[in-house]
């Protein structure tokens, strides 16, 4: 469907090749590091290296659409962020180490004079990314209607996030639960994969 | 080549069109059905609201809703006249304070939501207005206290980056930004309080936060001291609600039910920290509010709430001799005063009950005259709406529980099929007999309407809240089942015909009753519904500690109780429904997120089971809307009519009555 990047994910030949090849990496680096710039697709190597998971971002967009949005991951290379923002639902699966990710800056398109960014970290809005799982806690919902009307909410919308999987990346989800990490628990998916299970024919 | 292209494009314009008057019929049918025109005309707002008089009761103004926007008239006591203080507004009027004799603070919304207050004088030549002088005064502001004995002075708070800022604005002046240097914050030094009292000059004096799902904390400050100290902390469990700061006893009144059931005015003493008298208790019902006079120096009255409707306790003895008259004059116990001038010439006064909107009323105590100011909703006298009177029923536990129940009109000659509308909350939240004009479309469509006051409503005291407590699709759900056998062992409804529907935990109750009680129920509504319990723990806006700690107090901890909570929650349990199922959902609802639409809506498809769903793109936790009002209720009454087998809708019109009568009498 689209671009889907990972730094980690490079082939290390590709790096050795030539001193340019290292040169090109680390003047492009920052502008691609994690960054997964379109609705999720079915990984084309699902396999999962050891010690990593799925990371499921789900970003629904009202209002003005936000030109990026970053994570704090839990190694110092692990921050993803998020661009090519629609209006309305975004989904990105990606590879990502174990550990804890927090929703940290929302940044606009930088052109107008309002504020470049906003800082979330405070807002402790994260996913638990466990190895071997396609981890979810909820839905990032930007609504920026007007300079003074701008908010940033969270919300569990599973079944959104089991229904968008199993149309886009079967193969993935068959192979690694797709798992609810938020702060409480929430037996919805594990109800949902039971019963959709038992209603098969 | 070109005509191959024509004739596409002509194809294509067929296609379009033959497609357009297909879809179109089923739109136009819909809002052209009976319940839909209806819902129009019972949903319509009033025309005439927040009527109000200037301090020496010569002026009285009043807004006026038009078909598009609003205007804010003046009416002259003096000569009569009516004229158009301001036109065409943009934004929404929400409140207005008059500040003197010719200057009122509006309290505007302009369309992008933003608060925002606005001065208006105005000026006479000879009884004549002759100047209307508007200016701009602050943004996302509101008035907290218009100082009746400090002339041109207003107490307004300012919101700025989720904080508050209470400023004592001086009218008269010309500059109004340089009273909001930081210097002049009257609450600079202050705790982090949402409300205040100030004494009668205009200093805060108290500072206290709202009691809810929390710990309340409230501060005093000496008028010779910028210390603030705390002079009250009270568990989530007890109310302690300042009303009035009495700067001479150093003492004040507040609402509250500490360490008793119901929630009384009482009188604490702040220098030794306890309740010293108690002002007034209602034997049996809390006190919902208390309102102050205009001077703001003593208590006007006390609101409770008895048999479902509205009474006024009046504290003084004018308020008492003139509500007793007007109760007498206008033969009804349902008016209330509603304002007052300043020396008590002018006293504006609401006639209202369960069958009617409003009448504003004026009386002059000067003439001792009464005088119809105005209808707020004229048009609803063509209608025959339902009288609504209260039922008790004992639950399992034998719990008395209080219900209302509201006939249509012609409930002796039909037994009329009956709706259940168990109330939102469920804590501390109550349905009463008075107007709703969601009770009365379903009333004047010939339904009659049960709204059960089940444990955890508010009202009858603190036990009766706290019987409430975990008691979701449990307890509560027996006390309404008790109230829908009462009413059908009666005789009053058709007890095979019975539906149920009710928003937020009413929704939820509705699902779970029908879940519950398959014999019971023919069909059950749920409007913005909770289907899911666990999912409330994970699904608010900036969840806070204290609302998370109330929650699982009150309704169950997700951590420790996940399988309790599943089994009452209507998405797991979905599978045993055996009645029809309307399903319908703000998508922007903040409180109850659509994500309980959408599993709800999953589980009944995976299980086949009958439904109806309906999502509304603009709405959220409630109606903002007309349009939606129309839509959404057009559709409920088809629901119920179908699975109830009743006739189509038909409103039950005065005039119906009239010749049913003159039939009868031939």
């Amino acid at each position: 469907m689209g671009r889907e990047f990972h730094f980690l994910n490079l082939p290390l030949i590709f790096i050795m090749k030539s001193p340019f090849n290292l040169f090109l990496i680390v003047l492009i680096f920052p502008l691609l590091a994690a960054d997964v710039s379109a609705q999720a697709s079915e990984p084309s190597k699902n396999k999962l290296k050891p010690g990593y998971g799925y990371l499921l971002l789900a970003i629904e967009s009202l209002g003005t659409t936000p030109h990026k949005i970053l994570l704090k991951g839990p190694k110092l290379f692990s921050n993803p962020s998020v661009q090519s923002i629609q209006p309305g639902n975004n989904y990105r699966l990606m590879p990502v180490p174990a550990g804890r990710y927090y929703f940290s800056q929302v940044h606009n398109d930088g052109k107008k004079e309002e504020a470049a960014y906003w800082d979330i970290l405070n807002f402790d809005y994260y996913v638990d990314v466990k190895a071997d799982t396609i981890s979810y806690s909820g839905h990032f919902i930007s609504e920026m209607y007007s300079e003074q009307e701008v908010d940033f909410v969270y919300r569990n919308r599973s079944s959104q996030a089991y229904e968008y999987l199993r149309g886009c990346c079967f193969e993935t989800v068959k192979r690694y639960p797709l798992s609810f990490t938020g702060s409480y628990p929430d037996p919805f998916l594990d109800f949902l994969k039971q019963n959709d299970q038992a209603v098969k024919p | 080549m070109m005509a191959i292209t024509n004739k596409c494009v002509l194809l294509g314009l067929l296609t379009i069109w033959s497609l357009v008057t297909m879809i179109r019929p089923v739109f136009a049918d819909h809002e052209n059905s009976v319940a839909y025109q209806h819902a129009k005309d019972i949903f319509r707002s009033s025309i005439y609201y927040l009527v109000d008089s200037n301090p020496e009761g010569s002026l009285i103004t009043y807004i006026e809703r038009l078909d598009r926007g609003q205007r804010l008239m003046l009416l002259n006591l003096q000569d009569e006249s009516l004229q158009i203080l301001l036109n065409d507004l943009e934004g929404n009027i929400t409140h207005y304070s008059w500040i003197d004799n010719d200057t009122l603070v509006l309290n505007e919304v302009n369309s992008d939501h933003q608060q925002a207050l606005t001065q208006l004088s105005i000026n006479f030549i000879d009884k004549q207005l002759s100047n209307i002088y508007q200016r701009p005064l602050l943004k996302n502001a509101v008035v907290i206290d218009t100082l009746p004995y400090k002339e041109d002075r207003v107490l307004v708070k300012q919101f700025r980056e989720s904080k508050s800022y209470i400023y004592n604005l001086n009218l008269a002046a010309r500059n109004i930004s340089g009273q909001l240097r930081n210097r002049f914050k009257l609450n600079r030094l202050a705790p982090a309080a949402e409300h205040w009292l100030s004494d009668t000059s205009g200093a805060l004096r108290i500072g206290y936060v709202a009691p809810r799902h929390g710990k309340q904390k409230v501060w005093y400050r000496p008028l010779d001291n910028k210390r603030w100290s705390v002079i009250w902390e009270s568990d989530k469990r007890s109310i302690f609600r300042p009303i009035l700061f009495e700067e001479e006893k150093q003492q004040l009144l507040v609402l509250s039910n500490h360490q008793r059931n119901f929630i009384e005015l009482l009188r604490f003493d702040i220098k030794t920290q306890t309740f010293v008298d108690t002002v007034l208790k209602i034997p049996g019902y809390d006190i919902e509010s208390v309102e102050l006079n205009k001077r703001r120096d003593d208590i006007l009255f006390a609101s409770y709430t008895q048999d479902g409707n509205h009474r006024r306790h009046y504290m003084n003895e004018l308020g008492d001799f003139l509500s007793n008259t007007l109760k007498r004059d206008l033969n009804t116990p349902n008016i209330w005063v509603v304002d007052n001038s300043l020396n008590d010439k002018i006293i504006i006064a609401l006639k209202r009950d369960g069958k009617n909107p409003g009448i504003f009323y004026l009386f002059n105590t000067r003439q001792w005259q009464l005088t119809e100011l105005a209808d707020t909703q004229p048009w609803l006298k063509q209608f025959q709406l339902g009288d609504t009177q209260a039922i008790t029923s004992r639950s399992s536990d034998g719990l008395e529980i209080e219900s209302y129940l509201t006939l249509p009109s012609n409930h002796q000659t039909h037994k009329a099929p009956l709706i259940v509308m168990p109330h939102g909350g469920p804590i501390s939240v109550r349905s009463s007999a008075d107007y709703d004009p969601h009770v009365q479309y379903l009333a004047s469509l010939g339904y009659a309407v049960l709204r059960p006051n089940f444990r955890g409503s508010s009202g009858y005291g603190r036990e009766f809240i706290e019987a409430g407590k975990q008691q979701w699709g449990k307890l509560i759900e027996d006390d309404i089942e008790s109230a829908v056998r009462e009413v059908i062992a009666q005789g009053l409804v058709d007890g095979d015909k019975v539906c149920i529907y009710g928003s937020s935990y009413g929704g939820y109750s509705a699902l779970m009753s029908a879940i519950r009680s398959p014999n019971l129920f023919k069909c059950a509504a749920s409007y913005v519904g909770v289907t899911d319990i666990s999912l409330m723990y994970n699904n608010d806006v900036h969840n806070s500690s204290s609302i998370l700690s109330w929650r699982k107090d009150y309704v169950g901890d997700p951590k420790t109780q996940q399988q309790e909570l599943m089994r009452y929650s209507p998405v797991y349990q979905a599978e045993r429904l055996r009645v029809p199922v309307f399903l319908a959902q703000g998508e922007k609802d903040r409180v109850v997120d659509k994500e309980h639409f959408y599993r709800m809506r999953h589980v009944l498809e995976k299980y086949g089971k009958t439904a109806e769903y309906l999502l509304l793109p603009e709405e959220v936790h409630g109606f903002s809307l007309l349009q939606s009002y129309y839509e959404f209720y057009s559709r409920l009454d088809a629901f119920f009519r179908k699975h109830l087998k009743l006739p189509n809708a038909s409103p039950l019109l005065r005039d119906n009555e009239e010749q049913q009568a003159n039939m009868a009498a031939k």
